[in-house]
C-alpha cells in the first residue's frame, strides 16, 4: 500500500483512439474498501477509464498507480499486478471450452500455481458463494446469462484480488436476471468490503451501494460526490441533463 | 406449466412415405426403379459375362442384354419424369409433392446415366477395356499396391505433422504487432503458397539435396517439402482461426494475470483449433493428393506411393489399368480420413454450444 492510503491513482491520464480523444485530463484516486460508481452517457469514456486501471487500455499519456506501483512503467510486472485486480466484463467472456469449475481453476493452476486439489477446493467455495455450487461441471453454453456472469465474478474473485472492476456487467442481461448479479455484487461490497469500481447504468444500485459516484462526459470527469448529493443535487448542467434522461 | 411431456410430431422419412398418394408413390417408385434396374441389371449382366479378362467385360458391355437393361431403365426413368411432372401441381400436400419431385429427379438421373453409358458402349469398347480394365494384371501387383497406399499415408501424415508444427509458429509470427516479426513469416508463407509444389519438390531434391550433395533420399526430401508447403497453408488457417476468437477472450485471460503466450496456449488456441478442423480437413485431403507429385522425383520400388505405383504398373505392362487402381486407392485413403475428421469434429464440439456448433 502506498503511503497515502490510496489503492488506485490515475494522474493526468489522456487516451486517444486515433483522432478520438476518449479520456481527457483524468485524475482519480480510489481508496481501500470504497465502492466507486462511474456513470455517464454512452461513449463518455467510462469503460475506457475502467480498462485503463488494469492497463487493458494503455494510456496515451499520464500515469496509473496501483498500491503505489506505477503500472504505466514498462519495467512493472503487469501480470503480477493484474492478479490483484479482478475484472468482470459486459459480455462475460467466460472460456467456452472450460466448465464453470475449469474457468475458475485455469488461472489458479496456471498463474498462481496452486495444486489441482487446492484450486478445485477454492473454486467450489467461490461457486457456492455466488450460489452456483450445482453448476460446477456445466459449460458456459448451458448456463443462463445471469449464471454466466456470476461464474465470471467467481473467476475474478478466485485470485483474491484487492480491487474488482465491473464493466457494465448487467447490460447484456435480460431484466429478470439482473438482480441475481447485483445481489452478488452488493454482498461483495457490504459483507466483504471489497474495493470496487463499477461502471453501470443501474442507478438504483449506484445510489444504494456506491460510496462515491463520478459522472463522466466526453472523456472528462465532470462531477463527483456521494450518491445522495450527486443524484439529489447535481451541480453541473450536463449531470442534471443526463440524470433527467435516465432517472 | 403443463406436466404432460410433449413429443414433436413425426416429420421424418416415415411420415413422408405415409403421406404419398397412389400417383405420387408411383412416380417416385418409377424413378427409383429406373436407377435400380440400371445399376443392378448392369452389374448382373457384366458378372454373367465375367469382369476379367477384358474381352469378356467388353462383350458384356456391348451385349444385347446390357442394351435391354439400358432401354428398360430409360423407359422407367422417362415414365417417372413424365408422371411426376404431370401430377406435381395436382397433388394436395407438401410430402406428396416431395414424392413427385423425387420421381422426376431420380428418373432424370437414370436417363443421364443411360445416355452416357450408351454413348460409351457405342465406341471401341474392346480397345478401351483392354487398356484400362484389364484387372487380371493387378493381381501380381497387389502387395506392391498396398505398400504404395501405405507410403501415401506416411507421406501425407508426416508432411501434415511438420506442417502443423511450422504453421502454428508461423501463425503466431504472422499475427505479431511487430513488423520485424511479421515480415519473415509473410515472406515464407507467400513463397510457399506462391510457387508450385512441383517446383519446390524438384528444387529441394534436384537442386539442394543432389546439387549440394546432401545425403537425403527423394522420400525424405518429399516429406520435408510437403511439410514446408503444408506449413504455409496451415499458418494461414491457424491465423484465421485465432483471429476468429473474440477479443474479450484474450482480455479476460490477460485480466487474470496470464501473459501473452499463456493466454494463447490456455485460452485462444484450444478454441481456435476446434474452429479450424473443417478447413484443416480440406487442406489435409489436398495434401494427400499432392503426394502424387512425389512420383516426379523417382522413388525406389519400396518407397513408391500410389501414383508412382500406377506408373510402375504401366511401365511394366504397358497397360493403364494401374492408373484406374490408383484413383480407387486415393479414394480408399481419402474418404475414411474425411469420416474420421468429421467424427473428431463432432466429438470436440460436444458441450461447446457457444462455438458455432
Amino acid at each position: 500500500m502506498s503511503s497515502d492510503g490510496v489503492l488506485v491513482r490515475l494522474e493526468d491520464v489522456q487516451k486517444w483512439f486515433g483522432d478520438l480523444h476518449v479520456l481527457r485530463d483524468v485524475n482519480l484516486a480510489v481508496h481501500p474498501r470504497e465502492v466507486l460508481v462511474v456513470i455517464g452517457p454512452s461513449g463518455s469514456g467510462k469503460s475506457t477509464l475502467l480498462r485503463t486501471i488494469n492497463l487493458l487500455e494503455e494510456p496515451t499519456e499520464g500515469r496509473v498507480f496501483f498500491e503505489g506501483l506505477e503500472l504505466t512503467d514498462v519495467r512493472c510486472d503487469l501480470n503480477a499486478a493484474r492478479t490483484q485486480i479482478g475484472m468482470v466484463f459486459q459480455s462475460f467472456n467466460l472460456f467456452p471450452h472450460k466448465t464453470a469449475l475449469g474457468n475458475i481453476t485455469l488461472a489458479l493452476r496456471n498463474v498462481l500455481g496452486l495444486s489441482k486439489e487446492h484450486a478445485r477446493a477454492r473454486a467450489l467455495e467461490l461457486l457456492r458463494q455466488v450460489g452456483l455450487e450445482g453448476k460446477a461441471d456445466a459449460y458456459p453454453g448451458h448456463l443462463s446469462g445471469g449464471q454466466q456472469q456470476r461464474v465470471a465474478i467467481a473467476r475474478a474473485l478466485a485470485l483474491r484480488p484487492k480491487l474488482m472492476l465491473f464493466d457494465e456487467v448487467t447490460s447484456a442481461l435480460d431484466p429478470e436476471l439482473i438482480k441475481e448479479v447485483l445481489d452478488v455484487m452488493r454482498a461483495l461490497a457490504t459483507e466483504f468490503h471489497m474495493t470496487m469500481v463499477v461502471v453501470t447504468h443501474e442507478m438504483g444500485f449506484a445510489r444504494e451501494v456506491g460510496d462515491r459516484v463520478i459522472f463522466m462526459d466526453h472523456g472528462r470527469i465532470v462531477e463527483e460526490g456521494p450518491p445522495g448529493q450527486l443524484f439529489e443535487h447535481p451541480q453541473n448542467e450536463r449531470t442534471v441533463k443526463f440524470l433527467g434522461q435516465v432517472l | 406449466m403443463s406436466t404432460v411431456v410433449e413429443t414433436a410430431p413425426d416429420r421424418g422419412f416415415r411420415y413422408v412415405v405415409r403421406e404419398q398418394t397412389p400417383l405420387s408413390a408411383a412416380s417416385a417408385l418409377l424413378g427409383a426403379g429406373a436407377l435400380g434396374v440400371l445399376v443392378v441389371g448392369t452389374i448382373g449382366v457384366l458378372t454373367s459375362f465375367g469382369w476379367t479378362p477384358s474381352q469378356q467385360l467388353a462383350e458384356g458391355i456391348t451385349s444385347g442384354a446390357q442394351g435391354a437393361v439400358l432401354l428398360v431403365a430409360a423407359a422407367l426413368g422417362l415414365a417417372g419424369v413424365a408422371l411426376g411432372a404431370w401430377i406435381y401441381r395436382r397433388l394436395p400436400t407438401k410430402p406428396s409433392r416431395e414424392g413427385a419431385v423425387a420421381g422426376v429427379v431420380l428418373g432424370a438421373q437414370a436417363l443421364v446415366l443411360v445416355g452416357l453409358y450408351w454413348w460409351f458402349r457405342s465406341g471401341n469398347v474392346d480397345v478401351f477395356a483392354r487398356n484400362f480394365f484389364e484387372f487380371a494384371i493387378l493381381e501380381e501387383f497387389a502387395t506392391h499396391f498396398l505398400r504404395a497406399a501405405g507410403n501415401t499415408i506416411i507421406l501425407a501424415l508426416s508432411g501434415e505433422a511438420i506442417g502443423i508444427a511450422i504453421g502454428l509458429v508461423l501463425s503466431m509470427f504472422a499475427l505479431s504487432s511487430r513488423a520485424v516479426v511479421r515480415a519473415p513469416a509473410r515472406l515464407y508463407i507467400n513463397f510457399f503458397r506462391g510457387t508450385p509444389l512441383l517446383w519446390q519438390l524438384s528444387f529441394f531434391f534436384f537442386g539442394i539435396a543432389l546439387g549440394l550433395r546432401i545425403n537425403l533420399s527423394a522420400y525424405q526430401v518429399a516429406i520435408l517439402v510437403l511439410g514446408l508447403n503444408a506449413g504455409a497453408y496451415s499458418a494461414e488457417i491457424f491465423r484465421a482461426g485465432i483471429q476468429s476468437i473474440e477479443r474479450g477472450q484474450f482480455e479476460a485471460a490477460r485480466s487474470l494475470g496470464m501473459g501473452y503466450f499463456k493466454a494463447m496456449r490456455l485460452v485462444i488456441l484450444p478454441q481456435a483449433v476446434r474452429r479450424v478442423i473443417p478447413p484443416f480437413t480440406n487442406e489435409f485431403v489436398i495434401l494427400i493428393k499432392d503426394t502424387s507429385l512425389v512420383a516426379f522425383l523417382g522413388l525406389t520400388f519400396q518407397q513408391q506411393e500410389l501414383m508412382s505405383a500406377g506408373r510402375e504398373i504401366f511401365q511394366q505392362t504397358f497397360n493403364a489399368t494401374g492408373f484406374v487402381a490408383t484413383a480407387a486407392g486415393y479414394l480408399v485413403v481419402t474418404l475414411p480420413m474425411i469420416r474420421v475428421v468429421t467424427w473428431l469434429e463432432r466429438r470436440m464440439r460436444s458441450g461447446l454450444t457457444g462455438i458455432g456448433a
